[in-house]
C-alpha cells in the first residue's frame, strides 16, 4: 500500500465496518509513514468524537406534554369509535325498516296494493307487477324478509346504545 | 434516562451494544403493556428514547425549538400508531422512521410558508437556524463543539453520521430509517467524516487539516 492508496483508503469505510485484514495493511503502512500515521490518528479521532457524541437533552416537560397528548388521544378514541357506532346503527335501523316494509307491502293481496300503484303509473307499473306478483306470494321471501328487517332495527338500536 | 449516560451525556460505542439490548426489551415490556391498556407505560417508553429522539430532531431539524415540537410529534405519533409496529422488530429504528417522515412534513410546510414570506417580504431573509445555542441543551464544551459541526453538515450527512455513530445503529438501518439504498448510506458517511476531518482540526492549525485530505 502506497501514501496514495492510504488517503484512499483511510476514510472510505467506518472503523465499525473494516476488516481486521484491512486494519492490519493500514497500520502496516502507518508504521513505516509518519505522515500516514497522523492520517490515520485524524481519522479515528473523528470516529471516535462522532461515536461519542453528547446527547441533548430533552426539554423538561417532554414527558408531561406527551403523556398529555397520549391521554387526550386515547379519550378521542372511544368518541371516534362512538361516532362510528352511531353510523352503523342508524344504517342497520333504516335497511331493516325498509325490509320490513318491504316485507309488509308483499304480505298485503298483490291486488291491493299492486293495482294500487297500477291505477296512478299505468305503463311502468304493468312490467311491475309482472315481477312483483309471482313473489307476493312466496312466503318464505315475506318471512325472511321480516326477520332480517326485524334483526337489523335490533341490531340498529343495540349499536346506537353500546355507542352511547 | 439521565443515569443511563455519564456526566457529559456520552457514550462511547463499545458499551452501546449491551445498553441497547436492555433498552430494547424494556421497550418490548412496555410497548406490551401500553397494548393491554396501560397508558401510563408509554411514559416508560419516552423516558428510554426521549434523548435519543431529540438529538436526532436537532439533526433533522437544526432549530432547537422547532426540534423540541418534533421530539413530542413523534412520540404523540408512536402512541397513535403503536398498534402498528411490529414487535419482533427494534422499537428506536421505528421511532426514527416516524421522526423522519414527520421531519419532512415539516420541511414541506416550512418551504411553503417561507416562500409565502418571500414574496410577503420582498425577498427579505429571516434569521439563520444555525445560529441558535445548543448549549442549554448539551453539557459539556467539547459535545458542543462537535454539534455545531454536525449541524454544520449537509442534510444527508448530518442525519446519517448522527444515527450510525452515536445512535449506534447498522448501516442497512440507517438505510431503512432514511429510505436510501446502503450505498447511499455509505457514501454520507465517507463524506461526512472527510468534512469532519477538517472542521475538527485545532483552529491555529487549519492548513494541515487541508494537506491531510
Amino acid at each position: 500500500m502506497n501514501c496514495q492508496e492510504f488517503a484512499k483508503f483511510v476514510y472510505a469505510e467506518p472503523l465499525r465496518e473494516r476488516s481486521s485484514a484491512a486494519m492490519q495493511r493500514l497500520n502496516d503502512h502507518a508504521a513505516r509513514c509518519p505522515s500516514c500515521a497522523r492520517r490515520l490518528a485524524a481519522a479515528s479521532h473523528v470516529e471516535q468524537s462522532l461515536a461519542g457524541l453528547g446527547h441533548v437533552r430533552p426539554p423538561t416537560n417532554m414527558l408531561h406534554n406527551v403523556m398529555t397528548q397520549a391521554n387526550a388521544a386515547k379519550s378521542a378514541a372511544p368518541a371516534a369509535g362512538k361516532r362510528f357506532g352511531d353510523a352503523v346503527g342508524w344504517a342497520a335501523g333504516l335497511v331493516g325498516m325498509m325490509s320490513l316494509a318491504g316485507a309488509y307491502l308483499l304480505a298485503t293481496p298483490p291486488t291491493s296494493w299492486l293495482e294500487r300503484l297500477s291505477f296512478r303509473w299505468t305503463r311502468p307499473i304493468g312490467s311491475v307487477n309482472e315481477i312483483l306478483g309471482p313473489l307476493a306470494s312466496d312466503v318464505t321471501l315475506v318471512a325472511l324478509l321480516a326477520t332480517v328487517g326485524a334483526l337489523l332495527v335490533i341490531a340498529g338500536f343495540a349499536a346506537r346504545s353500546r355507542g352511547a | 434516562m439521565t443515569s443511563q449516560h455519564d456526566e457529559s451525556g456520552r457514550r462511547d460505542a463499545h458499551d452501546r451494544a449491551p445498553f441497547d439490548c436492555v433498552r430494547d426489551r424494556q421497550a418490548r415490556l412496555a410497548v406490551t403493556a401500553v397494548r393491554g391498556g396501560d397508558t401510563e407505560a408509554f411514559g416508560q417508553l419516552v423516558e428510554l428514547y426521549q434523548s435519543d429522539i431529540m438529538s436526532l430532531s436537532i439533526a433533522l431539524l437544526r432549530n432547537v425549538t422547532a426540534a423540541e415540537e418534533l421530539a413530542q410529534d413523534v412520540f404523540v405519533r408512536a402512541f397513535r400508531y403503536l398498534h402498528t409496529f411490529d414487535d419482533r422488530k427494534r422499537f428506536y429504528p421505528w421511532l426514527a422512521t416516524i421522526a423522519y417522515r414527520l421531519a419532512q412534513t415539516r420541511w414541506r410546510e416550512r418551504a411553503a410558508l417561507a416562500s409565502r414570506a418571500n414574496e410577503m417580504s420582498d425577498g427579505m431573509a429571516g434569521p439563520s437556524t444555525q445560529d441558535e445555542p445548543l448549549a442549554a441543551l448539551i453539557r459539556d464544551e467539547q459535545s458542543q463543539r462537535l454539534w455545531k459541526a454536525v449541524r454544520a453538515l449537509p442534510f444527508g450527512q448530518r442525519v446519517a453520521a448522527v444515527l450510525y455513530y452515536q445512535q449506534g445503529m447498522d448501516i442497512g438501518q440507517v438505510a431503512g430509517v432514511l429510505g436510501v439504498s446502503v450505498g447511499t448510506v455509505k457514501t454520507c458517511l465517507f463524506r461526512a467524516r472527510r468534512s469532519l476531518h477538517t472542521m475538527l482540526q485545532p483552529p491555529e492549525n487549519p492548513a494541515a487539516a487541508r494537506e491531510e485530505r
